[in-house]
């Protein structure tokens, strides 16, 4: 009994705002949301078009390129970074790992969990998961169930915060016990549906400009996932340093490392999309798409490419050389509207480019609202886990002794062989 | 009508697979330069002094410090007076320096030196009791000096102690001081919401000053806080 | 069994479970004929007069909201498909003169839009119409990848449906034609098995060779579709898409999905490996 009101009490006190209510992006986004919200009621009251532009012709808008396309590549840090961190067992990016994949959890939440906005029978979602058929030779099939099971793999992995925060000892020891299996399944979901979310424009072929479809537009979206997710992790590193590192106490390994890790993921940014670039080079030598670079198409592409992808590749290189941080935020800035850019082309701008310019679909003003409620809730689900759970700051003292008690569990059976021999 | 490349005529399946490989050439040779470049500079690493946040802020061993951050060097009878690297971080690049004339007598904890940086007076304690003996006039005409090396060259005045054995007594010294440089540090590191790109790699600071760069308003404040000048 | 080796086990079971999954989708194809051949139907685009009996017979069938539009002006400019009229006749100028061409859904041999269909809401019947049911998502997949763009989005509804031609697979049920085909005046339009509609285009491309360009628009589009053309013009000038390839759509996505199972393996195997080299030794 007194357990559960003490709960309570503590749910009632952590529910409390920290920090200024009325701050300009408070009201901003809270008026947004709002709006968000209203919009998001007509579109269910009384249908899509309603609220956005989508039609016959573009069936896939704003909502798909931005949210479920372009989101998922931004969390695809988290899988990386659980790469690095546990496979690689690189040490140096340890400190921000747990913000990495807070940052994943949620944008999979949120983005992901975006779409049922924009699924026109939506009562029918579930029915890929628990319904009488299943679809399997769909490629999206295959996305659905890798989203679903990777967000659940990301819950695994944020659960050691959750479980200091909310003191459940014997759980934490379980969930970091089935980390490395978890992360290992979570890599190979994320890198199927990362390359999943590009093989979905395959069948589209006949209606993608040549310029921009390949037979390894999966691979493309793969590694353009690696940096746009190692882009994220830099851009809300830096936020979140402007923002949280005066009101919670900073972790003394993160304060240090930060700018170190900062400058190392920029300088692999360049690097991949080094790759990036050669992979498109090939595709477009080999389909000799010369004559289309002189049309209006050409000129999309080639700001794409060359104003978001080269120029940030070039500034990531200079910065993780000369150890620049505002070269390498700059650079993942850019590297990010570039990403989003690349997802809007192959979903309507480039898609049925036989449609002249003037009679595309452009999103509503209402669409922009919508995806803009949803990256403002985002973010105050970020905030509010970072102003209240050890993300950043130091692990309890019992979480410590834990982890210590771990480590000598795996060195003491080795003592023990060698006291045989 | 569409026939199938190949249906009716010849079609020259090798030409697309030279291409490719000397795509692949050409990769391979322009991803060795690039890696080279950017893997470029085998330089210093970033780093704050020692991995460690407390060489943010240098201390001298051998120095006595004062809790308003001044420091006392004893020099035989006299007593070298100069403020400390936090003191000089905190307040910015100094403008101008007054200090107390040849001959005044000081209190230790009593406001004597005065720095200006750039409209702002900044008040200074006196870390010793004595009278003033000699004032470096090289910081006097060039007040960098005093952020530019505070223990050595950026010394401000030279001091006779009436009681050398009781002012130094009240001063921090050795682990004590280190101790209490740290909470120092912690208690301002709370205050930052901003750039730690501050302090560069030497430690150097950049204009305008700690204090000024967590709250420009408010600047004032907080160097009173810390140098117990209130 | 510790816990890894119990993850390790579920991870093996899934993989083969997908792997067994992807070669479903070859066993699909390597089935036995059965007794059932795709229908389909042929449009004769030269003896089609443009008097839309069709659109009305099918809109009429289905129960749709259909509004006659009559007098020349009609066919001034191109109409579309919509959610209310499933199949639409237009008239393009050529050097022939006037041709009308009926377009509705081609019922492809292996349609993009089946593939596409996470819920199996889009069917391939095995008599070869494509058909649309309920348990639809709404996700509009099959819109995206369809490359004649036939199925309509009901955008302006609560409870939206996709609509399009759907053979009037009912009708064949109960043995009777499509209302499309029923009702045109001129056989322009002829339902039989897409082998007899094949046999039978040769043989008027055979016998009438001034009559008909010797091309069958359909036969290999894509894979080959149910819905068969002749025309006297080429098919460009007749709205139709001829830069079509005849690897059907879903093949671009095999690839694809064969690597699901093969990366889940190597992937496990190299990770674990990376992971146990890469552990610093503790003293």
């Amino acid at each position: 009994m007194r357990e559960s009101t003490r709960f309570t009490q503590f749910l009632i006190e952590e529910l409390k705002p920290k920090g200024k209510i009325l701050t300009p992006f408070n009201v901003i986004s809270g008026i947004t949301i709002l709006l968000g919200a209203v919009l998001i009621a007509i579109r269910f009251i009384f249908g899509l078009s309603y609220v956005t532009n989508l039609n016959q012709e573009y069936p896939w808008g704003l909502w798909v390129a931005f949210d479920v396309m372009a989101g998922v590549a931004f969390s695809g840090g988290a899988y990386v970074l659980c790469f690095v961190v546990y496979i690689l067992n690189a040490e140096k990016y340890h400190a921000i790992i747990r913000a990495t994949v807070l940052n994943g959890l949620l944008g999979y939440m949120f983005y992901a969990g975006a779409l049922v906005f924009d699924l026109g029978r939506w009562w029918n979602a579930i029915n890929p998961f628990i319904g009488r058929e299943f679809g399997v030779n769909s490629v999206l099939f295959l996305v659905a169930w890798h989203f679903f099971l990777y967000t659940i793999c990301l819950v695994i992995e944020y659960s050691p915060v959750l479980c200091e925060y909310l003191s459940l000892k014997r759980v934490r020891l379980f969930v970091k016990s089935i980390t490395l299996g978890t992360v290992i399944f979570g890599i190979w979901l994320s890198t199927l549906h990362q390359a999943g979310i590009g093989a979905l424009l395959l069948m589209a072929k006949p209606n993608i400009h040549p310029l921009w479809f390949s037979e390894f537009v999966p691979v493309l979206f793969f590694v353009s996932s690696l940096f746009a997710g190692l882009s994220m992790v830099i851009f809300e590193g830096s936020i979140s340093k402007r923002v949280f590192w005066g009101r919670v106490k900073v972790d003394r390994e993160h304060l240090i490392r930060h700018e170190e890790i900062i400058l190392s993921l920029g300088k692999a940014c360049g690097i991949i999309m080094f790759g990036y670039v050669f992979i498109r080079v090939f595709d477009f030598v080999h389909g000799q798409h010369w004559h289309y670079l002189p049309t209006q198409y050409g000129l999309l592409y080639l700001i794409e490419n060359i104003g978001f992808v080269i120029l940030p590749m070039i500034l990531f290189s200079i910065g993780g050389r000369e150890k620049k941080a505002l070269y390498v935020k700059i650079a993942a800035l850019l590297t990010m509207i570039g990403v989003i850019f690349n997802r809007f082309n192959y979903v309507f701008l480039a898609y049925k480019w036989q449609i002249p310019f003037s009679m595309k679909y452009v999103p509503t003003w209402m669409e922009v609202i919508v995806t803009m409620s949803i990256v403002f809730l985002e973010i105050w689900a970020f905030r509010f886990c970072m102003n209240r759970m050890p993300v950043i700051t130091e692990i309890p003292e019992w979480a410590k002794i834990q982890d210590q008690e771990k480590k000598e569990e795996t060195v003491i059976p080795l003592k023990r062989k060698e006291g045989k021999i | 009508m569409n026939s199938f490349l190949g249906e009716f005529q010849y079609v020259d399946f090798f030409a697309e697979k030279s291409v490719e490989l000397i795509l692949m050439m050409v990769f391979l040779t322009t991803f060795a330069i690039f890696w080279k470049f950017v893997n470029g500079r085998r330089g210093s690493p970033i780093r704050f002094g020692t991995s460690d946040i407390l060489s943010w802020f240098t201390m001298r061993d051998e120095f006595f410090y004062h809790r308003g951050h001044t420091w006392a060097h004893p020099e035989g009878e006299l007593i070298r007076v100069g403020i400390d690297d936090f003191a000089q971080k905190l307040i910015g690049k100094c403008s101008e320096i007054r200090v107390p004339k040849i001959g005044q007598n000081i209190e230790q904890g009593d406001t004597g030196i005065r720095i200006k940086v750039d409209s702002t007076t900044i008040d200074v304690l006196s870390p010793v009791k004595g009278e003033v003996v000699a004032i470096n006039d090289k910081v006097i005409s060039n007040p960098e000096l005093i952020n530019v090396d505070p223990y050595g060259e950026g010394w401000i005045m030279m001091v006779k102690p009436s009681n050398i054995k009781a002012t130094l007594a009240n001063l921090l010294k050795g682990p004590l001081a280190k101790v209490w440089l740290e909470e120092q540090t912690e208690s301002l590191r709370e205050k930052m919401t901003g750039e730690l790109g501050l302090l560069s790699q030497d430690g150097g600071v950049l204009i305008p000053g700690i204090a000024k760069a967590i709250d420009s308003d408010r600047w004032e404040t907080i160097v009173k806080e810390f140098l117990l000048t209130d | 069994m510790d816990r890894r080796d119990f993850l390790k086990l579920i991870m093996a079971s899934l993989g083969s479970l997908s792997l067994g999954t992807a070669l479903g989708v070859k066993d699909s194809r390597a089935r036995e004929i059965n007794h059932k051949e795709f229908m389909g139907v042929l449009v004769d685009t030269t003896r089609c007069m443009g008097c839309k009996a069709c659109e009305a017979a099918c809109a009429h069938s289905h129960g749709l909201d259909y509004k006659e539009e009559n007098g020349e002006g009609v066919f001034e400019t191109l109409r579309d498909t919509t959610t209310t009229r499933l199949t639409v006749v237009n008239r393009f100028l050529t050097e022939k003169g006037p041709v009308f061409v009926k377009k509705q859904c081609m019922h492809c041999n292996i349609p993009a839009c089946v593939s596409a269909c996470l819920v199996k809401a889009m069917k391939k019947r095995e008599e070869g119409p494509v058909t649309w049911e309920e348990n639809c998502m709404g996700c509009r997949y099959c819109m995206f990848s369809c490359p004649f763009g036939i199925p309509r989005f009901e955008y302006g509804s609560a409870t939206p449906k996709i609509q399009k031609c759907d053979l009037c697979y009912d009708r064949y049920l109960s043995g009777r034609p499509p209302a499309c085909v029923e009702a045109c005046p001129n056989e322009a339009l002829l339902f039989g098995t897409r082998r007899e509609l094949l046999l039978e285009a040769r043989r008027r491309i055979a016998l009438y060779p001034d009559r008909y360009l010797p091309y069958v628009y359909g036969e290999k589009e894509v894979g080959g579709t149910g819905y068969l053309y002749l025309a006297s013009v080429p098919f460009d000038q007749l709205g139709l898409r001829t830069d079509l390839e005849s690897k059907p759509l879903p093949e671009y996505t095999r690839p694809f999905l064969y690597s699901e199972p093969l990366v889940l393996i190597f992937w496990c195997l190299f990770f674990l490996g990376l992971n146990r080299i890469t552990k610093k030794e503790e003293k």
